[in-house]
């Protein structure tokens, strides 16, 4: 393997681990805010992408990604509302109408784009490549890692430093002293879901020039991040990021050396880490 | 009147748990609740802040007014807005949070458009809370926690406050300051309503009692006029 054939596959593994770690940090902040497992995601993050070929078609690349996220995050909100009467039993419960919900997504796709594969085109300038300390790299794999870090910025800034991420990280110990402040839990949940759902979409835009989807995906898509979201442990949101690296790393890589073995390396990763700690290996051991 | 109780019956699940509770806390003064242990002085506090939620199957029944306002049926929330701060048994810190998260996650301003309590005031209130801000909430000691409970429910710039028990668990020096503490509350003009089962902490801060037995309200009296034999007959003291 050459120098620059290393930091390729390096700079691929980051920008394909910085994408799922957009879909997986809505996941987390919906597990560990809501106590909602929502198998939705990979649909609206389909629905993302889907949404991007048409929006982008008509006002260009750079508005979709303002736009489709809030669209997305819009459908959220009223999926968010009728899955309430399930709140507060058993989680079984609000799974199973989850992956519900995102197989009538799924088929809702289907509906208005049909089954055809499509890629969208890159504006120019995103296109080709660029040279750093003499090695090529595509422009677009440094454009997502810039988007998606800013986003996983702006995420840890939320959850550590505002009045919503307290509100958050209080939730998640104490739900009905939460509400005893005087906030609405309810209204709260809306805007955790539809954050959640938000930057789901936004994973889905970003991917809408690199792979073609079938709408189908949105139901696999989701097992696919899925060891991210167990390695970096199911309620440690700042587990989420140094695991989808990980995830994304061990996915290009194992490309590379092992590619016989390409579709099991993340599923035998995460089966090792819940046997290291079942709450992420990123989450610290004793009680918390 | 600023809270008024009138025939108050509180369900949870099949269990009967209040059986008229009527009380009457006047604007500015301290009025205690006293009863043995599982009488439902708890339970009434939760009533008042409509944690008795029928979707969790409990009910409430009868009357409960704040400066006239029905709050049976209301969301507790709402309930918390109208200018009412709950300091709860156990007293429910955050654990995950620090000192000064748990204290700017409760910041309200108050109904009148107050924020005479903000961060600066509490940790002037309690400067022991100052020195703790960083540290998280279940790294705090068991008094320390108390008063984090106390000064969050500040943070909310009530009008009135409900204090749960708010002595269990604490050394008899820490109950005394928790005594000062009351007293200087009502001179804030905040009124206040505690429950208690120690009596002595009760005879200090309040003027009014209402004692408690089987869900029922049964003695009212100025605290002050509290008689060794009462005390004996309804709380075996």
């Amino acid at each position: 393997m050459t120098v620059s054939f290393f930091f390729q596959t390096l700079i691929s593994g980051v920008s394909n681990g910085m994408v799922s770690y957009l879909m997986i940090a809505g996941v987390s902040l919906i597990i560990s805010g809501m106590n909602m497992v929502n198998f939705g995601q990979g649909a609206f993050y389909v629905l993302g992408t889907y949404l991007t070929y048409t929006i982008a078609a008509k006002i260009g690349f750079f508005p979709s990604l303002i736009l489709v996220p809030v669209l997305v995050a819009l459908l959220g909100y009223f999926i968010e509302k009728a899955t309430r009467p399930l709140f507060g039993k058993d989680m079984l419960y609000i799974m199973l109408l989850t992956y519900g919900v995102a197989y009538m997504l799924c088929d809702i796709i289907v509906m208005f784009w049909g089954y055809s594969i499509r890629l969208l085109s890159l504006p120019s300038f995103l296109n080709g490549g660029v040279k750093i300390f003499g090695i090529n790299f595509p422009v677009y794999y440094i454009f997502e890692i810039v988007i998606s870090g800013l986003i996983a910025a702006a995420f840890w800034y939320m959850i550590n430093k505002t009045k919503l991420g307290m509100l958050t990280r209080a939730i998640i110990s104490d739900r009905p002293m939460v509400a005893n402040l005087g906030v609405n839990v309810n209204g709260l949940f809306s805007i955790l879901f539809m954050i959640g759902i938000g930057i789901a979409g936004l994973g889905g835009v970003l991917n809408a020039p690199m792979t073609g989807m079938s709408p189908k995906e949105g139901l696999s898509v989701f097992g696919n991040v899925m060891p991210i979201l167990c390695i970096g442990g199911l309620r440690n949101m700042d587990g989420c990021l140094p695991a989808a690296l990980l995830v994304g790393l061990v996915n290009a890589f194992g490309a590379v050396y092992l590619p016989q073995y390409y579709n099991i390396l993340p599923a035998a990763l995460m089966v090792i880490c819940m046997f290291i700690n079942p709450r992420g290996i990123f989450t610290k051991k004793e009680g918390r | 009147m600023i809270l008024e109780l009138k025939d108050v019956h509180g369900y949870y699940d099949k269990s009967h748990i209040l059986n008229g509770v009527d009380l009457a806390v006047e604007q500015g003064t301290s009025v205690c609740l006293l009863g043995r242990n599982g009488v439902g002085k708890s339970t009434t506090m939760k009533t008042i802040m409509g944690m008795l939620n029928p979707k969790e199957h409990c009910k409430t029944e009868g009357s409960i007014r704040f400066e006239g306002k029905e709050l049976t049926g209301m969301a507790s929330h709402a309930i918390v807005r109208l200018g009412i701060a709950y300091v709860p048994q156990g007293r429910h810190i955050f654990p995950t949070l620090t000192t000064e998260e748990n204290l700017r996650v409760a910041a309200r301003v108050g109904v009148d458009g107050s924020s005479k309590w903000n961060l600066e005031s509490v940790y002037e209130f309690f400067p022991r809370l100052k020195e703790r801000r960083d540290s998280k909430g279940d790294k705090l000691s068991g008094g320390e926690k108390q008063m984090l409970a106390v000064a969050r429910g500040l943070m909310q710039n009530p009008k009135m406050m409900l204090l749960d028990e708010i002595t269990e668990g604490l050394a008899p020096i820490i109950v005394d300051q928790l005594a000062v503490m009351v007293q200087n509350l009502l001179e804030e003009g905040v009124t206040i309503l505690i429950a208690e089962q120690n009596v002595k902490f009760a005879m200090k801060v309040s003027s009014d009692c209402y004692i408690l037995e089987r869900g029922k309200t049964v003695h009212h009296q100025a605290t002050s006029q509290l008689t060794a034999e009462t005390r004996k007959k309804y709380l075996g003291l």
